[in-house]
Formats: C-alpha cells, structure tokens, sequence
C-alpha cells in the first residue's frame, strides 16, 4: 500500500467510520510505515489540540449547552471507557505535578500490575479499590503519607461519583 | 514553616550571598566572615527543619524515614562544622581533629541519606535503570578524586603534625567521591522521572553534592600557593556558602510538595481530554 491517503482519510481512520476492510488495510500499512504513523500521530494531536481548544473558547462563544454535551460524549467515546478514563486521567493529573510524568505513568501502571490487571486502561470495577491502595503505597515511598492520602481520597471519591 | 516557600529561601540566599560579598571587597575579612557563617548556619537550620519534617511524612516507611533523618543529622553537624572553622578557634587545642571528625561525619551522614533514598526508589519497582554512561560518571568522579588522594600535600591538613586530622581529610575525600557517585545514581532516576516537584528537589539534593566535588577539587587545583589564590578565595566562600543554600533548597521543594497538591483542585474533564496529547498517557 502506497501513502495516498487525504486529510479526509485519516479523518475518517480517526473517527472510526471507515469500513473494517479498509481499516485492516490501513492498519498493516501503519505498522510497517513509519511516516504514516507519525502523520497519525500528529492527526491525533491536532484532534486533541483543537479539542481543548474548544474547551477555552467555550467561555467566549455562545453555543448551546446541548450541543456542548455532545461534544464532549463524542470525545470522551474515543477515550474509551468514559468513567474509567476519567478517574485514571484525574489521578493522573493529581501525580505529575508531584512525581513527574513518567513517574506517574510507571506507578499507574504498576498498580495496574500488582491487582493482576494487564494496563489501566483495562482495569475491572471490581479491582478499582485495591488499584487505588497499591497506588497509594506506591506514591507513599516516592512523595510521602500526606500526598499519597491524596491519592487514595481521590480515587475513592471518583469511584463513588462514577457509581452516584 | 508552611508560608517559608522556596522563593523565600532564593531571596535569602541572594541576600546572604551579598552580605558576605560586600564587606569581602572592601576588605573587611572579619565582618564577611561572621556574615558567612550566619548565613550557613541559617540555611542549615532551616533544611534541619525542613528534613525533620519530610521525615515525619514517612509514618510508614521506616526506610526514607531514616533518609530524611540521616539528611537531618547532615544539616545538624554541618552547622557544628563551620562554626568550628572560624579563624577565631584556630588558636585552641586540637580544633583541626574536631573540624575533620565534624566534616567526615556531615559527609558520612549526607552519603548514608543518598544511598537509603536511592535503595528505596530502586525498591519501588518502577523501572529505574541505571546506563552505561551512568558508569562512566561514576568512573570520573573516582577519578578526580583518587587525583586528589595522589597528590594530597595540596589539602588544608597536610600540613598539620597531627595523624588523625590528614587521615581523616582523606577519609572524607573518599566518602565525598562515594557520595558524587550516588548522586549519579539519584541523577538518572531523576532524568527517568519526567519533572515534578520531587524531580525538583533531588535535582537540588545532586547539585548540592556535585557543587561541593567541583569546590574540592577546583579548590586543590587552585590550592592556596596558586598566584590565582586572592580571588579563588571569595568566588570559593559565596559558592561555598551557596552550596549550603541549595541543600536548604532541596529540603524547602520536597516539603512543599505536599502543601501544592492540596492546593491542586480537581481537574476538569476538558484537562483529561487534553491528556490525549500527553505522550507518557498514551503509554499508560
């Protein structure tokens, strides 16, 4: 496959309406094809640039709150499992600042590990409590007791808003 | 202790750092040396409070606990350490040994915190991993200072008739040379963090180290016979003396860690949606 793909391609590839032989083919083609990873790449922070974009003219634009709504459901699909991805991005956020990125991602990941989970991202709702406590020990040892009650408050409350 | 925010502790070294330079050029020796003592002894003291501190943040683990502690003790002898140093004490009995035991044990002290911090952050299970330049650096810093050990005629004590105050400089030589390359250790978990405010404070932690190997080894270089020897003496006091500043630096960042998450308010989902283009997330 050569790289004849249009801007309304990877559109297309991103919002998943491409049909599924298509997206097979487009999918063996990104997996030998450096260039055309990078471009997904790019296409794929383009989407989420224009995205928080969107969130700062928010204050400035009237749009209806409907059409808000929709938005941000579109979106939050392609994050996959909105209430998971929300918890795990929110605790995300709390940790950086405090333990650097990379730091935050290995912890997560870890604590993913440690209640037997293969990623986050893939995490039971059965297994978000003990997550939340293998986490919270891990970022005891690195930032100490009082930010990683921090951790386990948060990851408590989001669990209990997501289930409210 | 809360409001006493690392931009606190710039001001304060800035101001230090001009007292003691101040009277040095209109050549007041006496005045700029009491200003640098007040200052380091500040400076130490506050890092004793911020390490004690830190310390109490490790209710249940009992091994960073004991960093923190060690760091502490650090902060504690050192300020015993450059009040010993005053020109005034010269004439007592003895005070080279207790300068030496002072300085040795300071180091002792700051190499026991380094090597139990990086242990426990090795022990995590996070993936640290130590390279092969990392070694390479490690080497150099033996290197610089095994030179030093060589051709230690040029150090303070070599001169004094006494046994115990030449071998224990040369101790402390050696403790430095192992605590340089810790902090070579804690640099590369440092590089492996990606930021953060504790990214921040181990930063100062190995400046504070590698600031103090530089001044050592620059300092026997440009030993006191060098024709270089009148200005080599203040530019090595203020960077001696901030060198003290840092260590306070580092302390001041990993206690405010706790104070600025709990500032954090919860984030937004439109941040979360960001987070799309974060690429340590899209690992995750």
């Amino acid at each position: 496959m050569k790289h004849r793909m249009t801007e309304e391609d990877w559109f297309a590839y991103l919002d998943d309406s491409t049909s599924a032989p298509e997206r097979l083919r487009i999918e063996k083609h990104l997996h030998s094809c450096l260039s055309c990873r990078e471009t997904l790449e790019l296409m794929r922070a383009v989407d989420g640039a224009l995205l928080s974009a969107a969130a700062g003219l928010r204050s400035r634009v009237t749009v209806s709150s409907a059409a808000i709504a929709e938005a941000r459901e579109k979106a939050l699909a392609r994050l996959g499992d909105h209430s998971l991805s929300l918890r795990l991005g929110s605790l995300y956020l709390l940790l950086a600042p405090m333990c650097g990125v990379e730091t935050s991602s290995r912890a997560m990941r870890a604590a993913a590990q440690r209640v037997s989970a293969a990623s986050p991202r893939l995490l039971e709702e059965r297994l978000w409590p003990s997550f939340v406590e293998h986490l919270h020990s891990i970022v005891a040892t690195l930032c100490g007791e009082p930010s990683a009650r921090l951790v386990l408050e948060r990851g408590m409350r989001l669990q209990q808003e997501a289930a409210a | 202790m809360n409001r006493l925010t690392p931009r606190w502790l710039y001001c304060a070294m800035a101001a230090s750092l001009a007292a003691v330079a101040l009277p040095a050029l209109l050549s007041q020796p006496r005045a700029a040396e009491w200003l640098s003592l007040a200052g380091k002894e500040l400076a130490y003291g506050l890092a004793t409070a911020f390490c004690l501190r830190i310390a109490a943040e490790y209710r249940r683990q009992p091994v960073l606990r004991s960093a923190w502690f060690l760091l502490a003790s650090k902060a504690i002898v050192s300020m015993l350490r450059h009040a010993l140093e005053m020109s005034s004490l010269e004439p007592l009995p003895h005070i080279h040994v207790y300068r030496q035991i002072s300085i040795t044990l300071a180091l002792l002290f700051l190499l026991g915190g380094m090597v139990t911090m990086a242990h426990a952050f090795l022990r995590t299970g996070l993936g640290f991993r130590i390279q092969r330049v990392d070694l390479f650096a490690v080497a150099l810093v033996f290197a610089l200072v095994s030179v030093i050990l060589t051709f230690h005629d040029h150090l303070s004590e070599a001169r004094v008739p006494l046994l115990a105050p030449r071998t224990l400089q040369l101790f402390s030589q050696v403790v430095l040379a192992i605590a340089g390359a810790f902090s070579v250790i804690l640099h590369r978990i440092i590089l492996e963090m990606g930021g953060g405010k504790l990214a921040i404070a181990m930063r100062f932690l190995v400046a504070h180290i590698v600031g103090r190997v530089v001044l050592v080894v620059t300092g026997h270089i440009l030993w006191p016979n060098s024709p270089l020897h009148p200005h080599w003496d203040l530019v090595s006091r203020l960077a001696f003396d901030a060198t003290t500043w840092i260590f306070a630096l580092a302390a001041c960042y990993r206690a405010s860690m706790f104070t600025a998450a709990l500032r954090q308010a919860p984030p937004k989902p439109e941040e979360i949606l960001a987070l799309s283009l974060d690429k340590q997330w899209s690992r995750i």
